[in-house]
């Protein structure tokens, strides 16, 4: 009898999760997406609002797509959709060879738009003129249309139908870079030294933990593509340790422990001290 | 203040073509006035929340159609470009055996999808319908509201209907097409396969989609509706 119980509570609960599951509606969808061809050296961006099935019901989906290079303003274009059937959608794609190394990005600023409104009668000095508020039933208004929300952000906004005095609600902005015809390194042009400020390097840094001699920090060590520059690496103490510890690297690439002209240098920047997580920092320099 | 984006976006859009095409190609060679605008940073690519399969898996599918048909348009216009394939190789990590399972899957995908957003849009024109050009409905108002009467129609508002259960339903079959594609990828690339290709579209969702949502206790809670059940 007790089973039967559990078996009804458990039925139960779970067709309250699904209710509420099934609820978490009233989404937009904000997208943005750029691709390289490496081929014919051009890219292509995506810019899209969707909305899901709710919100589709109360509004119309439309964003506007910008692409830059080096900062610097290509175009735009704008699109509106349709419910949740059609998506607000932007493509833009460069009609010329990249240069090397550059980059380009895509900036999409994502709108609804209301498809309710009622009638108002405003008074002002000059007499009443009939104006419009639109309905926003799921509140999107409340975004503000920042320049950079965060999802964080919307958490604590007010979850209230309102009315207001425009049609489109800006609801954020969301953007992609890439680095297009960037330059590539080879193996023979590595240990010539070869490399530019953009040429990715591959490394692998194996990192040791004297604390206990011969232990790796992190089985198998750490793979990565390394940029010149400074390399963020979070290892895991084995076991942790209230201790000190020191760190050693070793690397794959062509090191040399002072740094000559051409040739590619590794350095521990900073030696994290204790606990079980820790970020090391490895600077890739090359020698000049 | 309803006309503002299409003019600003115009605007930009005309300046635009003379270095990038939307739809259409556009060769030029000009170059245009550097405008100032905000420097991209990581910033913008700030993780998201988790999102539904379906929403990631249905991304996923319509990117590749478009860059599909950007690289038919364009080799209609006497040039060839390869953006569809080098998402696959660079974003997805695919290998070449893998292409012709993707493009089918996605395809198919989007075409099972055509005639319930067809159904979906009718209801959805049906529910607008009853309120012609989006004018809502006035009820009779009430005695307190005196002068502010007309400012404060919103209060006299006929509560909009709830979401239609119809629709409802053609969601959830939209989700189970969506998933069930998921599916057929696991069962022709196979489970390690799928696992490292799985990932890479996890990798791409969370830099490419951010969800928006603010919630609503507005709308009344919907009809349960079963799970659906991938391949089901």
């Amino acid at each position: 009898m007790n089973f039967i119980k559990f078996l009804r509570a458990t039925a139960i609960f779970t067709i309250v999760l699904v209710t509420f599951q099934e609820a978490e509606g009233q989404y937009a969808y904000a997208l943005s997406d750029i691709v390289y061809d490496n081929v014919t050296k051009k890219v292509t961006s995506l810019s899209r609002t969707r909305l899901d099935f709710i919100a589709g019901l109360h509004y119309d989906p439309a964003v506007v797509g910008g692409m830059f290079q080096e900062g610097s303003f290509l175009g735009a274009a704008q699109n509106t959709g349709f419910a949740d059937i059609v998506p607000a959608v932007v493509r833009l794609r460069t009609t010329f060879q990249s240069p090397p190394d550059t980059r380009f990005d895509v900036l999409s600023d994502h709108y609804i738009v209301a498809y309710f409104y009622t009638e108002v009668i405003i008074y002002g000095d000059d007499g009443e003129i009939l104006g419009r508020q639109w309905y926003d039933p799921l509140g999107f208004s409340a975004f503000g249309g920042g320049a950079n929300p965060g999802w964080k952000s919307y958490m604590g906004s007010n979850r209230v139908a309102t009315y207001v005095d425009y049609q489109y609600f800006r609801i954020g902005r969301t953007g992609r870079g890439v680095i297009a015809n960037p330059t590539v390194c080879t193996p023979a042009s590595m240990a010539a030294g070869a490399v530019s400020d953009s040429c990715p390097i591959p490394l692998t840094v194996r990192i040791t933990n004297e604390f206990k001699p011969g232990q790796d920090l992190s089985e198998g060590g750490h793979v990565q593509q390394a940029m010149l520059g400074k390399v963020q690496m979070e290892v895991e103490t084995l076991g942790g340790t209230s201790e000190p510890i020191t760190y050693n690297w070793t690397s794959d690439v062509p090191v040399g422990v002072s740094c000559s002209t051409g040739r590619i240098c590794l350095a521990n920047l900073d030696k994290p001290t204790t606990g079980d997580f820790n970020t090391i920092t490895v600077s890739v320099n090359q020698g000049s | 203040m309803k006309f503002l984006l299409p003019i600003v976006a115009c605007s930009f859009a005309i300046i635009g073509l003379f270095v990038v095409s939307s739809d259409t190609a556009t060769e030029a060679s000009a170059v245009t006035e550097p405008t100032p605008t905000p420097t991209p940073s990581e910033r913008w690519y700030a993780e998201a929340p988790a999102m539904p399969e379906e929403l990631k898996y249905l991304a996923l599918f319509e990117e590749i159609q478009m860059l599909k048909s950007k690289d038919q348009e364009n080799q209609q216009a006497g040039e060839t470009s390869y953006f569809k394939k080098s998402f696959y190789d660079d974003r997805l990590k695919l290998n070449s055996s893998q292409y012709a399972t993707m493009d089918t899957v996605a395809a198919d995908c989007m075409a099972q999808l055509q005639p319930l957003e067809q159904q979906a849009r009718q209801i959805i024109e049906q529910y607008r319908a009853a309120y012609p050009n989006g004018k809502l409905k006035k009820v009779q108002p009430s005695q307190s509201q005196g002068a502010f009467q007309s400012v404060d129609a919103k209060r006299t508002i006929e509560p909009l209907p709830p979401v239609p259960n119809a629709l409802i339903q053609l969601n959830t079959q939209r989700n189970q097409i969506i998933l069930s594609s998921k599916e057929q990828l696991r069962q022709a690339f196979g489970t390690s396969a799928f696992a490292a290709f799985d990932n890479a579209v996890q990798e791409n969702a969370r830099k490419v989609l951010r969800p928006l949502n603010m919630g609503s206790n507005q709308l009344p809670r919907l009809t349960p509706t079963p799970t659906p059940t991938p391949g089901s």
